[in-house]
């Protein structure tokens, strides 16, 4: 099977669209989604659409929990908390109950996907450190888990009672060996490249990739400030932050 | 003198469904300008109905043979007159 994966797409159809193209030309078996939809970006209702039509499995995320009357927006900042009520009030009925049949976690034979952490996965902790990557590790079912949230493409990888992490673009899978692969984001980079970030698992070669498109940043730029969102989001597209 | 109208009603089999076949579809529809609709069949299978001139039709159905032949076993093409019911191309997101 050959697993395309998709995370922090955040409203942003612009990177969604350049990115499922690249995608299309992978022979993707089946498409997963690690949250995070919504907020941030102009187009939330459009990228619900385009994952729905993948019948993509997707768990959720702190900003669609958020946008679909889950959690409190005082978890937020001031910016990310005015975007939250934007898309709370551009979003319909059929949006909101597709991020709210959304589960926290996931796991088939193949995968785990959380969207922060396993440990405590309501909390959506960020997967920035060791201990975090410890602590999913001991959690996992599986020898491989995705996780987003963090808008950092990068794998934690334990092998041996060794520990790294490491930025590679493609990863062999060794025997005995598990990793938390984080993919990135789709809709707003922060690793200073601008470019939309996503991940093809092939279960049969076992190998894990991490992989960059281009997409049209001053479009979803121009979006954000006439849907007049907070200008910040247009600027860190622009910067990859 | 506007150019006679087309309709085709195309039935996709093979594994075209969960794979970006729809979003496929109304991307290239909408690229040529042609009106209609695409959704899932319980079956399995994705139906595809979309109006406007025949070689812009066409186009349609080779530019998705050509994205998704590696997803497509058979494509089951009927033709007709269009009605013009249409103003978009759209997706649908439930089967049936």
């Amino acid at each position: 099977m050959r697993y395309g994966i998709v995370a922090d797409i955040h409203g942003n159809l612009e990177a969604l669209k350049s990115t499922l193209a690249a995608l299309l030309r992978e022979k993707i078996d089946r498409y997963f989604c690690l949250g995070d939809i919504v907020g941030y970006g102009a187009n939330p209702r459009e990228c619900i659409k385009i994952i729905r039509s993948l019948d993509a499995l997707a768990v959720c995320g702190n900003h669609d929990a958020a946008c679909a009357g889950l959690i409190e927006t005082n978890y937020f900042n001031n910016a990310a908390s005015k975007a939250i009520k934007w898309t709370k009030r551009n979003l319909k009925r059929e949006d909101v109950l597709f991020l709210k049949s959304a589960d926290l976690s996931y796991s088939n034979a193949h995968l785990t996907l959380v969207h922060g952490t396993l440990q405590d996965a309501a909390k959506f902790h960020y997967m920035t450190d060791n201990a975090a990557a410890l602590g999913t590790m001991e959690l996992m079912k599986t020898n491989i888990c995705f996780v987003g949230h963090t808008h950092i493409p990068g794998i934690f990888s334990l092998k041996n009672n060794r520990l790294r992490y490491f930025r590679e673009e493609k990863t062999k899978i060794s025997e005995g060996e598990k990793l938390v692969v984080n993919a990135g984001s789709v809709g707003q980079p922060r690793d200073r490249d601008t470019r939309s970030c996503y991940s093809v698992y092939d279960t049969d070669a076992g190998t894990v990739e991490l992989k960059r498109t281009v997409y049209d940043v001053k479009k979803a730029q121009k979006k954000i400030l006439e849907a007049g969102l907070p200008e910040s989001f247009a600027y860190r597209l622009g910067v990859g932050s | 003198m506007k150019k006679m109208q087309s309709r085709a009603h195309i039935i996709y089999s093979g594994t075209v469904q969960g794979v970006g076949f729809r979003f496929t579809a109304e991307e290239v529809a909408n690229s040529l300008g042609l009106k209609g609709w695409v959704k899932n069949r319980p079956d399995g299978t994705v139906e595809v109905v979309i109006e406007g001139e025949k070689a812009d039709i066409d186009a349609f159905m080779n530019k998705v043979k050509k994205i998704m032949s590696r997803y497509i076993r058979s494509a089951m093409v009927s033709w007709d007159e269009a009605t013009g019911e249409f103003d978009f191309f759209s997706m649908k997101l439930y089967r049936g």
